[in-house]
C-alpha cells in the first residue's frame, strides 16, 4: 500500500516509479515531467497506492466506466518531502527530527490509472519548483496521510483528460480548486461537474474535448459563483491590457488566459519583479513595467511554468501571446481596472494638496483588496503612520474591496515603499469624479466621505514618524522560498 | 462637491483634525474627470465589451 523512495541521484525517480508502478500510471512520463523541473531539494517520495481520488472517480463514474476498455478504480499519490524526512515501512510512520512534518512536506500528485495523460489532482510547492518566479498565488490544502495531517501551500494543477476535457477545462478547475480552499464561499467543483458546466445542457461522450470556446469557460465561472470579467486585448501592444492583467495577479485573482493562436488556455498565477540592479528607461512607470516574468499553471507542464514578457519562439509562449483573459471576480467590484488605469495619472493633478513623486520619475501600482485586509496591514505597521490617519484608516467605512493605488519614486521601488498611496472605492462608478476614499502622503492626506451623495471632502496634516516611505503593500502572493 | 458643514451622522464628525478644503484645489483633478478621463474610460469600457464579445468564440482545445 505505502513504499518510499529515497531519491540520491537524478536516475532515482525514473528507475523508482518505473519498477513500482504499472504501466497504466505511465510511470516513464510522469519521471519525464518531473525530471530537471522539481529541484533536487525534494529527497523522498511516499507512494500511496489505492487512494481514491474524488476528481478521477467523477470522471470515472461519467465516462470510463462506460468504456469496454476496463479501468481501475484507484489512483496512486505521489508525496514530496525532503531530506530530514524518513519512512518506517513496518509501522506506516513517517519522521523527521523536529517532528514537524508539515514543515518538510511539498505536496502531492495524483496519478490516474487511464494509460494517457496520468497526473491528475496535484498541489505541489513553488518551493520546489526550478525557476518558479517569486511571488505566486496560493492557498493552504490539507492533506490527510497515514493519520498525519500534513499542509502545503500551492496552486492545484492536473493534466487535461484529452479524451473527455481539455486545456480549457484543466485551467477552470485549478481556479475553482483554488477558490473552494481559499475561500469559504465557494464550494468544490470536480473535473466532470466543469464539463458539464461549460454547455447550457450536458453534451455527454466526447463532445468536451472538441474543446471550448471562451464563452464556455464564463459560463463555467458565472456558474460556480463567481463574476467574471472577460478582458480581450484591442491591439498587440495593450499597455492597459498587461497593466490590468497584472493588476488583477497582484489582487490575488489568478486569470484564465487565453492564446488564440495555440487555442490554448492556461492560468496566470504569479510574477517576479525584475531584480533593482536593472537599469531601466527613462519616464513614468507602472508596475508592469517592473515585471520580469509571470507564473503559469499549464497542464502541459509542471506548475509554476515561468515565461519572459516578449520574444518566445514555439513550442514556448510569453506574454505577449496572450490574447484575452477572464478574471473571476467577487461580486462587488464595479470600478472597473481600465478605469483605475485612467484615474491614476490624473490623482497628479491634486498635487497641489497631496505630494506626488515626480510625475515621469514614478512607478505606479494598483490592485485590489478588501477593505479590512488593508486595515490589517496598516495596523501591522503602525509606527509608520501619524495616529490621525490611522484614525481615519481605521474609521472610513470602506465598502468590501477597494483598490489601492501606490505611487513610488524609483528608489522607493527598490526599497519596497511607496510615497503616496490613494484607496478608491471598488464599488464606485466609473462615472463618478471622486470614487475616492482618502489619498495620503507623508505629509497630508485628503479624506472623502462617501455617505454624502456627491462625496464631501476634508484635509488633513500629517506628523509622520521619521522615515521615507510607507511600506509597498503585498499581501495577496505568497513569496517563493525556493528549495535548492 | 459640497464643502458644507457635516451632519450628526457624517464620519467627519467622528474624526478630529480635518479641515475643510479650498475647492481650487481640487479643480484641476476635476476638470479632467469630467472633461477628459471619464468620457474616456465610457470609450474605453465599450471598446473592451466589444471586443470581448468578438472574442467569445474562440476555440481553446490544446
Amino acid at each position: 500500500m505505502y513504499s518510499w523512495l529515497q531519491l540520491n541521484a537524478p536516475g532515482d525517480l525514473l528507475a523508482g516509479l518505473t519498477a513500482q508502478l504499472s504501466p497504466d500510471y505511465s510511470p516513464r512520463y510522469v519521471a519525464n515531467r518531473l525530471d530537471g523541473v522539481m529541484s533536487s531539494g525534494v529527497k523522498g517520495v511516499l507512494i500511496e497506492r489505492n487512494y481514491i481520488d474524488k476528481d478521477y472517480r467523477s470522471t470515472y463514474y461519467n465516462y470510463y466506466s462506460k468504456k469496454g476498455q476496463r479501468y481501475k478504480l484507484d489512483c496512486v499519490r505521489l508525496h514530496f518531502f525532503d531530506q530530514t524526512v524518513t519512512f518506517d515501512p513496518t509501522a506506516f510512520r513517517l519522521r523527521s527530527p523536529d517532528g514537524r512534518l508539515t514543515d518538510h512536506y511539498f505536496g502531492y500528485m495524483v496519478l490516474r490509472p487511464t494509460g494517457i495523460a496520468t497526473i491528475g489532482r496535484s498541489v505541489v510547492s513553488p518551493d520546489v519548483r526550478s525557476g518558479a518566479c517569486k511571488y505566486i498565488i496560493t492557498a493552504r490544502h490539507k492533506v490527510h496521510l497515514l493519520g498525519y495531517k500534513l499542509e502545503v501551500e500551492g496552486f492545484p494543477s492536473m493534466d487535461q483528460h484529452v479524451d473527455i476535457s481539455v486545456c480549457a477545462h484543466a485551467a477552470c478547475w485549478s481556479i475553482l480548486r483554488h477558490y473552494s480552499e481559499r475561500y469559504s464561499v465557494y464550494r468544490e467543483l470536480l473535473t466532470h461537474d466543469i464539463t458539464t458546466m461549460a454547455q447550457e445542457f450536458d453534451p455527454g461522450g466526447l463532445v468536451p474535448s472538441f474543446g471550448l470556446d471562451i464563452t464556455h469557460a464564463e459560463r463555467v465561472f458565472q456558474a460556480a459563483g463567481t463574476f467574471p470579467v472577460h478582458v480581450a486585448k484591442s491591439m498587440p501592444d495593450d499597455a492597459p491590457f498587461y497593466r490590468q492583467l497584472v493588476a488583477y495577479i497582484d489582487s490575488g485573482f489568478p486569470l484564465f488566459a487565453a492564446m488564440d493562436k495555440r487555442q490554448h488556455a492556461v492560468v496566470l498565477a504569479g510574477y517576479s519583479w525584475a531584480s533593482p540592479s536593472v537599469t531601466r528607461p527613462p519616464g513614468a512607470r507602472y508596475s508592469l513595467d517592473e515585471i520580469e516574468a509571470l507564473a503559469v499553471v499549464d497542464d502541459n507542464y509542471l506548475p509554476y511554468l515561468s515565461i519572459g514578457r516578449s520574444g518566445a519562439t514555439p513550442p514556448s509562449y510569453a506574454a505577449d501571446d496572450i490574447d484575452a483573459f477572464i478574471v473571476p471576480l467577487p461580486e462587488k467590484i464595479y470600478y472597473p481596472a481600465d478605469a483605475v488605469d485612467k484615474l491614476s495619472p490624473t490623482l497628479y493633478k491634486l498635487k497641489s494638496a497631496i505630494g506626488f513623486p515626480k510625475e515621469n520619475e514614478s512607478v505606479i501600482r494598483y490592485f485590489v483588496t478588501t477593505g479590512s485586509a488593508f486595515r490589517k496591514f496598516v495596523r501591522d505597521r503602525e509606527s509608520e503612520y501619524d495616529p490621525k490617519l490611522l484614525e481615519v484608516i481605521m474609521s472610513l467605512p470602506f465598502a468590501q474591496f477597494v483598490w489601492v493605488i501606490e505611487f513610488a519614486t524609483v528608489s522607493d521601488w527598490d526599497a519596497s515603499t511607496v510615497s503616496t498611496r490613494a484607496v478608491v472605492d471598488a464599488t464606485a462608478s466609473y462615472r463618478e469624479t471622486f470614487p475616492l476614499w482618502l489619498i495620503y502622503d507623508r505629509n497630508s492626506a485628503l479624506v472623502f466621505d462617501r455617505s454624502r451623495v456627491p462625496s464631501d471632502v476634508r484635509s488633513l496634516g500629517l506628523t509622520t514618524p521619521g522615515h521615507t516611505g510607507y511600506s509597498r503593500m503585498i499581501q495577496n502572493l505568497r513569496p517563493t522560498q525556493a528549495k535548492p | 462637491m459640497s464643502n458644507g458643514s457635516a451632519d450628526p451622522e457624517s464620519v467627519f464628525d467622528a474624526i478630529k483634525g480635518l479641515k475643510e478644503v479650498d475647492p481650487s484645489t481640487l479643480a484641476d483633478f476635476q476638470k479632467a474627470m469630467t472633461e477628459e478621463v471619464i468620457p474616456e474610460i465610457a470609450k474605453i469600457v465599450e471598446t473592451r465589451r466589444l471586443k470581448a464579445v468578438e472574442n467569445r468564440a474562440r476555440k481553446l482545445k490544446c
